[in-house]
């Protein structure tokens, strides 16, 4: 197999070719090791009720279920999170993102209610 | 200690561990399509990580996904590992910066290991490139440190009242392809379980350094992952992650000096094999 531009090949070759110096070797693994250690860590002591991105935080916590619900002139009517969310996910901030939401995706809705909150359309 | 880790590597036990990752990340895009085509519907939410990323719809889940599968075989044939590694790379980076529905853990392990497959030229030894040159050893004492690192933190960040009462584990522990015993599922069994997966994760992390317990480590951990599987939903997702880790835990046993009474054998065999 080939590639379609020699000059892509050559940085191919090149990249290939390209050997880490002492120096550089230990840099990268210092700032790997650090990075790893480091974001983890933080997240790990941040005071937060749900999981955190970044942080290896694995089924720490459970998808939450808020218990929304839209109310229009019709009633009220109850909103699960697969209706609305293309994948639930424990470190969604979904007291923020799903109220503003659900006022544009239902007509005539007046209110977003949840076990925590209501939210005025 | 740093003359060691910067002591080259022979290629094959990486080799092999490439072609495992670069197969469970082809897998992993055929599980991220159907998630990006239902995020293009105009009917769900969106979350953008950043604001000037694109909009998620059909064109960019199915280009997303043709790049992201051809340049994850393309791994795992070991064609161009530089190019095709730092591809699948991009592809992952995007699905993880598209929005915050598509962020996944094992995908963000996924991206770093296969960052340090290109930096360790993981290449050698494949059908493309079949010179027995050696490999760096120190991107992959990385690549081990991470898998020790995901366990570890997976584990201190279970140390919670939610997790060890078994509230967690009562909501996934459904849905898998084994169905969890309606029997078993009491507050004290679940807390049990709970403490186990805790105990079992924080023991991969350090086990897996330690010669006399490698095997066993090999055993628990490959255990863990296939329950994992088959006990709690999504199985392809959670199979994928197990593919992901397992596919590691070799360098472990071909990157370590092995126990202490094995040592004398250890720099004859590395000779034998026409590394410096």
């Amino acid at each position: 197999m080939t590639l379609p531009s020699p000059r892509l090949a050559l940085a191919c070759a090149e990249m290939s070719d390209w050997r880490w110096t002492p120096k550089a070797a230990v840099t990268v693994m210092a700032l790997f090791l650090a990075f790893q250690l480091t974001v983890p860590a933080i997240l790990l002591f941040t005071e937060n009720e749900t999981s955190q991105r970044f942080g290896w935080q694995m089924f720490s916590h459970a998808v939450p279920d808020p218990g929304f619900a839209v109310v229009t002139a019709a009633g009220e009517r109850k909103v699960t999170l697969d209706e609305v969310l293309a994948g639930p996910r424990a470190d969604l901030p979904l007291d923020e993102l799903v109220p503003p939401f659900l006022c544009t995706a239902v007509p005539g809705a007046i209110r977003v209610t949840w076990i925590k909150g209501s939210y005025e359309c | 200690m740093l003359t060691w880790l910067l002591k080259p590597l022979e290629p094959g036990p990486l080799n092999r561990t490439r072609i495992m990752i670069g197969a469970a990340a082809a897998a992993r895009s055929l599980i991220a399509l159907p998630l990006l085509l239902r995020l293009s519907d105009p009917q769900i939410l969106k979350t953008p990580v950043f604001d000037w990323m694109p909009t998620p719809s059909r064109p960019l889940a199915f280009v997303l996904v043709a790049i992201w599968l051809g340049s994850a075989c393309l791994l795992a044939l070991g064609w161009k590992v530089h190019l095709s590694g730092l591809t699948l790379l991009s592809a992952l980076a995007f699905m993880l910066a598209l929005d915050l529905q598509t962020y996944a853990n094992h995908l963000y392990l996924m991206a770093w290991v296969v960052l340090l497959l290109v930096v360790s030229d993981a290449g050698a030894g494949s059908r493309f490139d079949p010179s027995q040159r050696p490999v760096a050893r120190w991107p992959v004492m990385l690549i081990m440190m991470q898998v020790s690192v995901v366990y570890l933190f997976s584990a201190l960040t279970k140390i919670n009242e939610s997790f060890l009462s078994g509230q967690v584990l009562a909501g996934v522990l459904r849905d898998g392809l084994i169905p969890f015993p309606d029997s078993l599922r009491t507050p004290a069994f679940l807390g049990v379980v709970a403490g186990g997966a805790v105990v079992t994760e924080v023991f991969l992390a350090f086990a897996l350094w330690l010669p006399r317990l490698r095997l066993i480590a090999f055993v628990v951990g490959a255990l863990f992952h296939l329950t994992v599987a088959l006990l709690m939903a999504d199985t392809l997702e959670l199979g994928v992650f197990a593919m992901l880790m397992l596919a590691i835990y070799p360098l472990f046993r071909s990157t370590l000096p092995p126990a202490r009474s094995h040592a004398v054998a250890a720099p004859a065999l590395t000779s034998s094999r026409g590394l410096p």
